[in-house]
């Protein structure tokens, strides 16, 4: 049977939770809360880059056009909204190394028999001491971003 | 294509993104590059983008965002959508948006 066959033979709305099932599973479940920043920052790091193909693609008509298009966006209000678009980029980014290395089972451990109680793998020394370390490696990242920006408005 | 290499593209493709971009946004510290305000001047720019190397790593930046933002989108709106007709109206509208978008990200790389 076809995929499309099957998905009419079997059609649930249960599954279907919609935009509230970004956040309607929650449950004090840290990798929930990262599933769902790590979506939205997907979605608002997508529209940035349109934005910035459209900004920087201005320089091949010319110095004029160049400029014109960077005098809009060189104010210090488009720099706290760069500030945000980074702090976006560099959650997206080092989540992004944390659920390659969870989807490829590394900072796992051996796999255990399935006997009850059973083991909750994410919540494993690995998995959790690595959030931890992706805490403390985007803060010096955005770190790094806050202080170029002030150096550019403030110092 | 197969959904699982798809996803397998994303991983790739990610995992490609973190090294590029670190590289895209250390010209724009004071600490590697020439600086933020500096990094984006008009001479500094087009130096830069004579180069061989950057012209190289802004076409691969280019493609490896523009595939996985849009495959990430794809992903999204597939959740709601389940009608295989209305699936493939949405590709074929996702593969344009792509395609224009890349050619025209890759024209002043070209020029």
């Amino acid at each position: 049977m076809g995929f499309a066959k099957r998905e009419k033979k079997y059609k649930s709305k249960y599954n279907m939770t919609g935009t509230l099932g970004w956040i309607g599973n929650l449950r004090m479940n840290m990798e929930r809360y990262l599933y769902f920043l790590h979506r939205v920052t997907g979605i608002g790091l997508v529209l940035y880059l349109i934005l910035h193909i459209l900004v920087t693609s201005s320089r091949m008509y010319g110095e004029g056009a160049y400029e014109i298009s960077h005098s809009i966006i060189n104010n210090p209000i488009a720099d706290i909204g760069l500030f945000f678009v980074m702090a976006g980029l560099i959650f997206h980014g080092v989540n992004g190394i944390r659920l390659i290395l969870n989807e490829y089972g590394f900072l796992l451990g051996k796999p255990t028999k399935p006997v009850y109680p059973y083991r909750q793998v994410l919540k494993t020394r690995g998995p959790r001491y690595f959030i931890l370390l992706m805490i403390i490696i985007g803060a010096i990242l955005l770190l790094i971003v806050g202080y170029e920006l002030l150096l550019v408005w403030v110092f | 294509m197969k959904e699982s290499y798809i996803r397998f593209i994303q991983y790739v493709l990610g995992a490609a993104i973190v090294i590029l971009i670190l590289l895209h946004l250390s010209l724009f510290t004071s600490f590697i590059g020439p600086g933020y305000e500096e990094g984006l001047s008009w001479e500094t720019v087009s130096q830069r983008m004579a180069s061989p190397f950057y012209d190289m790593l802004y076409t691969l930046l280019l493609f490896a965002l523009l595939t996985h933002g849009f495959i990430g989108i794809r992903n999204i709106i597939f959740e709601y959508v389940t009608n295989q007709r209305t699936r493939v109206i949405i590709s074929w509208t996702i593969w344009i948006v792509y395609i224009i978008l890349l050619i025209y990200g890759m024209l002043p790389i070209i020029s």
